[in-house]
């Protein structure tokens, strides 16, 4: 169905990319979200791959790389969108106003703080790498496959990544820790 | 989840999991009216101008061309090569012309002259609208009513959004029993949480309580929030500290005897929630400052806050621009104090390359401010209901088209004059609302302007929800 989709996309069948697009929009949008870690950069971001998709979608010779094409359509939209934003920090998702207890320790507000700090160090390629390995469950081929990058390149940016952002884990491991021993 | 992630991969993996797994209502729609919008580009132009993310798709693009297609992209690239040696000819031969590339200006090429270019209005820095945002939103209904005090607390002479800390004041603006002020600025400017009286002024009982002079506002300084908690608590004194949170960004508490206050950090900006004792308890303080902290949102972040009287929002811009607080009474119009507009970047005058935008509220029977006519005078669109407002527009813009639109639930409509006038009209709070923008007098720009109406329709906040913006096809004016 998809590659009849995009077939019809193709030939300018705006309804069709409609289809598309609203079958991706939920997964472009929790990816861009936790490359960019800004919501508002995020929706930005996914709009923007959109646009370059439906503009673009002439060039797609073969539909049953849609779903790589419009990934890798992402990463470049969540690339100039950090590039936009470069001279500021990186924010923390935008979720609803959620209140801690009284009893919360200022600790946990330095152990995100460090995991945000470990992310904005990361380049949006490792990010989207680590959300494609850690949210989307994907392997490294199946990474290296979508983004068009040897798979040596997926594991190392997983890799990386992942050793970027040890010490806050770790930290936040070693609180939990501290805190079960402590009931 | 993997099996063959380790406990610190499986950490990671839950935090990644931590975050939004849907878009936000309106994002779709928004993307595919800006699509609909949009030609599909051919293979050969796409190819020619670069397809952005294609990556090898481009490579096979190329094997599929035909010797036509290839015959005009070398004729083209030849072209091109030969016009670039041509024009470095002419530089060598006459170096007195200097063109100076301004993306969005359409202006006559600079001659360089020995006066000093005014460094208020670097030429070649167009302000990338992409990076406006609106910022944070107070419910009124809680504290009602906000008052900025822009003067008062060091703000500019026209504006409250200008590089300094800006404060907005619940309830009494000054020593009244459980006052509280919210304020931003940078971590240089830092963030207003007091104000020690004048000596000289008029309440000297309230002065020698205070110390020395001269008095005005006491700021609090830090790049992170731990750092502003420090300033906070060598100020107001030692306190008891509590953990919350808004939007997962993390909010330091801290009540003592004296005062009860919020401080965070939002992309770069310092934000300060102060409750001052006055006589109530501090629990009070406690209760009242966490209902604000519930009400804070957050849609991208910004230097500015500001809060109409009955409306409670709040416009911000990043650092590549401001708003410009416009009091109808002042200047440039002889008009009332019942409505308010605030003008994105230096355009109050309307007179330079840059598109004028401005959000604005008004009373019914003064309007919501929707422009300036060449002279200066400010455009208001009247009425209690959205067909009335559309009536004054068209009053305004008779060739105008409407589309409606679903506002957070209001009746709206986003009107377009075809000479580019456009704006987004609304009632919110029982008043007139609009969001609108204008071309500016010569220049262009990244945005239409209705892209960029509906880009802040969709940012806005508006208390207890999210706006759904929707759109359905135009309709004709009449």
């Amino acid at each position: 169905v998809t590659t009849e989709l995009v077939e019809r996309a193709r030939r300018g069948d705006h309804a069709a990319f409609e289809q598309l697009a609203a079958a991706s929009i939920d997964r472009l949008f929790a990816l861009a979200s936790r490359v960019l870690r800004d919501q508002a950069a995020a929706e930005d971001a996914v709009q923007e791959a959109l646009l370059r998709a439906w503009r673009d979608l002439r060039v797609l010779r073969d539909p049953e790389r849609w779903d790589a094409w419009l990934y890798r359509l992402l990463l470049n939209a969540c690339r100039d969108e950090q590039r936009r934003r470069r001279r500021k920090p990186v924010a923390v998702l935008a979720q609803a106003v959620d209140r801690g207890s009284v009893n919360d320790h200022v600790d946990a507000i330095a152990r995100r703080d460090e995991l945000e700090r470990g992310l904005s160090h990361l380049t949006v390629e490792h990010r989207m790498a680590l959300a494609m390995h850690f949210f989307l469950d994907m392997r490294p081929g199946e990474i290296a496959n979508l983004l068009g990058i040897p798979e040596g390149t997926a594991v190392s940016r997983i890799h990386y990544g992942s050793r970027a952002l040890r010490a806050a884990v770790e930290a936040d491991l070693r609180a939990t820790a501290t805190s079960g021993a402590a009931k | 989840m993997n099996d063959s992630f380790g406990p610190i991969e499986r950490r990671l993996a839950s935090r990644f999991r931590e975050g939004p797994s849907h878009a936000p209502s309106g994002l779709l729609d928004a993307a595919l009216s800006s699509t609909r919008r949009t030609r599909q580009r051919s293979e050969l132009a796409a190819l020619l101008l670069g397809t952005p993310g294609a990556g090898p798709r481009v490579d096979s693009g190329a094997r599929g061309l035909t010797r036509l297609q290839l015959l005009l992209v070398a004729i083209l690239a030849g072209g091109l090569v030969a016009g670039i040696l041509v024009a470095g000819a002419i530089q060598l031969l006459n170096r007195a012309i200097v063109i100076i590339p301004t993306p969005t200006s359409t202006t006559p090429p600079i001659v360089p002259s020995t006066s000093p270019i005014p460094s208020s209005r670097p030429l070649a820095t167009p302000e990338p609208v992409a990076d406006l945002a609106l910022g944070l939103v107070l419910d009124p209904g809680i504290d009602a009513p906000w008052s900025p005090q822009e003067a008062l607390w060091g703000g500019h002479e026209m504006g409250l959004f200008d590089n300094v800390a800006q404060v907005a004041y619940g309830g009494c603006p000054q020593a009244c029993d459980g006052d509280i002020s919210i304020s931003s600025g940078s971590p240089m400017e830092g963030v207003i949480v007091d104000w020690i009286p004048d000596c000289a002024g008029f309440e000297p009982q309230a002065c020698a309580s205070f110390g020395d002079p001269p008095g005005g506002p006491v700021r609090l300084h830090g790049a992170s929030t731990d750092e502003l908690a420090g300033a906070w608590v060598d100020y107001f004194g030692q306190a008891d500290a509590f953990a919350r949170s808004i939007s997962s960004a993390p909010v330091v508490v801290l009540s003592n005897g004296r005062a009860t206050g919020a401080v965070f950090v939002r992309q770069g900006q310092a934000f300060a929630l102060t409750v001052h004792a006055r006589g109530s308890s501090r629990s009070d303080q406690l209760a009242r400052l966490d209902r604000v902290l519930q009400d804070v949102h957050f849609s991208g972040a910004g230097p500015g806050v500001y809060t109409d009287g009955e409306l409670g929002f709040v416009v911000s811009a990043l650092d590549t621009g401001r708003w410009t607080l416009v009091h109808p009474g002042w200047g440039f119009d002889g008009g009332d104090d019942n409505s308010e507009a605030f003008w994105f970047g230096d355009c109050v005058d309307n007179l330079c390359s840059k598109p004028s935008i401005s959000i604005s509220s008004g009373d019914p029977s003064t309007g919501a401010i929707v422009g300036r006519d060449k002279a200066g005078v400010l455009l208001r669109v009247k009425g209690n209901s959205v067909s009335a407002l559309r009536r004054a527009w068209l009053a305004l813009f008779p060739e105008s088209t409407f589309e409606e639109l679903d506002l957070d639930g209001r009746p709206a409509v986003l009107a377009a004059d075809p000479h580019a006038h456009v704006a987004l009209l609304s009632i919110v709070a029982g008043r007139p609302f609009s969001i609108s923008a204008q071309p500016p007098w010569f220049g262009s720009f990244a945005l239409s302007l209705e892209e960029q109406v509906r880009r802040f329709a969709r940012q806005l906040y508006f208390p207890a929800s999210w706006p759904k913006v929707t759109t359905s096809a135009p309709t004709p004016g009449a």
